[in-house]
């Protein structure tokens, strides 16, 4: 991480002056002393400013890691159910990769579409280029049984000892196997997680996506990748060491999370590589959106309470503490500060509600353009910051009913399998 | 929100938020018959509590608030409300996942 996004941060705690400065003129400290909500929101600002900065610290710390130059074999694993709309762009993103050496395995988990047809009709049309370059492209036609099954079973056919999954709805930049694959270094190396550009064809909810996404990669896992400890390797694109990973567990509802703690369970190290591009499909409309989270949240409490996390390093257990202490906690802290507003509605307290909603949206407003800033930084989007409004408003109210729904779903026991969006043609 | 989407789970959620208002009159005047009653701390084991009524989860946050409770009482005094409502929840939110890793064990096995 370079100088200027340092100097970004202590910009950053500098501004918080003018705010606390701002929160004063409106009165709202005379707000935080008499209201018992209002402290318990002060409280979450400090645990979201340890936790910015946390993070911010690591990727200041952060180093380049050396690259391997060997090109050892690949098979690239595509699991597919009901994707006849994208699966011929993810071929043909797999199949002109600049990475010399690897097979590409579809595993068609008992589609209901056109699936098969399709794949087979382009391996029809590419028989020539396959043959040319010595690329072989199996297809594995099996019952339905889930995405982790699918992946079990490509697994079981794969000739190489290293393997990139990628999801059917996905596309490839033709460097991203090389570039994963450059990360491989050394032994102690599990997987690499790719980059995952959304595609957000001029939607605003999809263009939100891309921003929290890139916050995911350039923040998040950045700094994970710091002690080699990335938790989510995503379905998306991602390298795995086989003899890393014995099975992806099924039954599962996030078999990528869970795939990658169980790979820091055995003692590797779990990297990112940010130039290892992959664009995916990303759900437009709000109902999508809404199911998508409620999945991933419900997989994340799941793999949360079937993983013991002590026993995994110290820098592991940190992590999975600060998940609990910053993902989930402050999470229940905001849904239950959310009550305060019938409760300033049913009293008739109107003014301290005013105060209420200015000290969350300046609040969140200010702690999102510190991390979008940070995230232009290597996003080179700047524009970003313009949508810091919505974001907050919109965004993270999907996200907070999201986690909602998924801890009334986790208590009730509920067992689902892949997750679908509508899919579109790009 | 298009024109032919609904808000998923929409049901569940006002069904969950149905129990805390039903859980916090019921309680509110239970508790407060008895030396027990903290209006903050029930209203947060009331929201955690209207997730599931299982016996085992139940003792685990109504542990919370006995510990919780003992600390305003005899440790912290009702003036810190910031403290006991941030720790309360943050409790009751280590409980759920103890609750989680039981639920899964017993699952698995």
């Amino acid at each position: 991480m370079s100088k200027r996004v340092l100097i970004k941060i202590i910009l950053g705690l500098l501004a918080i002056i003018p705010f606390i400065y701002l929160l004063n003129y409106l009165n709202i400290s005379d707000f935080i002393k008499n209201t018992p909500i209002s402290k318990l929101i002060v409280f979450w600002i400090f645990f979201d400013f340890i936790y910015i900065f946390y993070r911010a610290f690591l990727l200041v710390l952060n180093k380049r890691r050396l690259h391997s130059k060997e090109h050892p074999f690949v098979s690239i694993l595509i699991p597919a159910y009901n994707e006849e709309i994208c699966i011929e762009k993810t071929l043909n993103s797999c199949l002109f990769q600049t990475y010399p050496n690897f097979e590409i395995i579809v595993i068609n988990d008992g589609s209901v579409d056109k699936t098969l047809e399709v794949v087979n009709s382009f391996i029809k049309r590419q028989e020539y280029y396959l043959q040319n370059k010595k690329i072989n492209l199996i297809i594995i036609d099996k019952p339905n049984q889930g995405k982790a099954a699918a992946l079990n079973s490509g697994k079981d056919k794969a000739n190489g000892d290293f393997l990139v999954t990628i999801d059917a709805d996905s596309h490839l930049s033709f460097h991203a196997v090389e570039k994963i694959m450059n990360y491989f270094s050394s032994e102690e190396i599990g997987a690499v997680a790719g980059n995952i550009v959304a595609i957000y064809k001029d939607s605003i909810l999809g263009y939100l996506q891309k921003i929290e996404y890139e916050m995911g990669i350039y923040f998040i896992r950045a700094s994970q990748s710091f002690f080699g400890n990335v938790l989510v390797t995503p379905g998306a694109l991602s390298a795995y060491r086989k003899s890393a990973i014995k099975n992806f567990e099924e039954g599962t509802l996030t078999e990528d999370f869970d795939s990658s703690v169980r790979i820091l369970e055995k003692g590797y190290k779990i990297i990112l590589a940010p130039d290892a591009i992959c664009y995916t499909q990303v759900p437009l409309g709000t109902s999508d959106l809404i199911r998508q989270r409620i999945r991933w949240q419900e997989g994340s409490l799941e793999v949360f309470s079937k993983h013991s996390f002590h026993r995994k390093g110290f820098f592991v257990s940190l992590e999975w503490f600060f998940l609990l202490l910053f993902g989930f906690y402050p999470l229940m802290a905001k849904f239950i500060s959310f009550f305060a507003i019938p409760l300033f509605i049913i009293s008739g307290d109107y003014i301290n509600l005013l105060h209420f909603i200015i000290l969350f949206l300046s609040y969140s407003v200010f702690s999102y353009l510190i991390l979008f800033s940070i995230v232009a930084h290597y996003s080179h989007d700047k524009k970003s910051l313009l949508a810091v409004p919505l974001y907050v408003i919109y965004f993270n109210t999907i996200v907070l009913y999201s986690v909602l729904v998924a801890q009334i779903l986790i208590f009730k026991g509920n067992n689902r399998t892949w997750g679908k969006i509508k899919r579109y043609h790009i | 929100m298009g024109k032919n989407q609904k808000i998923p789970y929409l049901k569940e959620v006002l069904l969950y938020f149905s129990k805390i208002i039903i859980l916090l009159i019921f309680l509110s005047y239970l508790v407060s018959q008895t030396s027990f009653y903290n209006q903050s701390l029930l209203f947060v084991f009331v929201v955690f509590a209207a997730f599931s009524f299982n016996i085992f989860f139940i003792i685990l946050i109504a542990l919370s608030y006995a510990v919780c409770f003992f600390m305003t009482t005899l440790v912290l005094g009702d003036s810190n409300l910031l403290l006991i409502y941030s720790f309360s929840i943050f409790l009751n939110t280590i409980f759920m996942f103890i609750y989680f890793k039981y639920k899964y064990k017993f699952k698995e096995e």
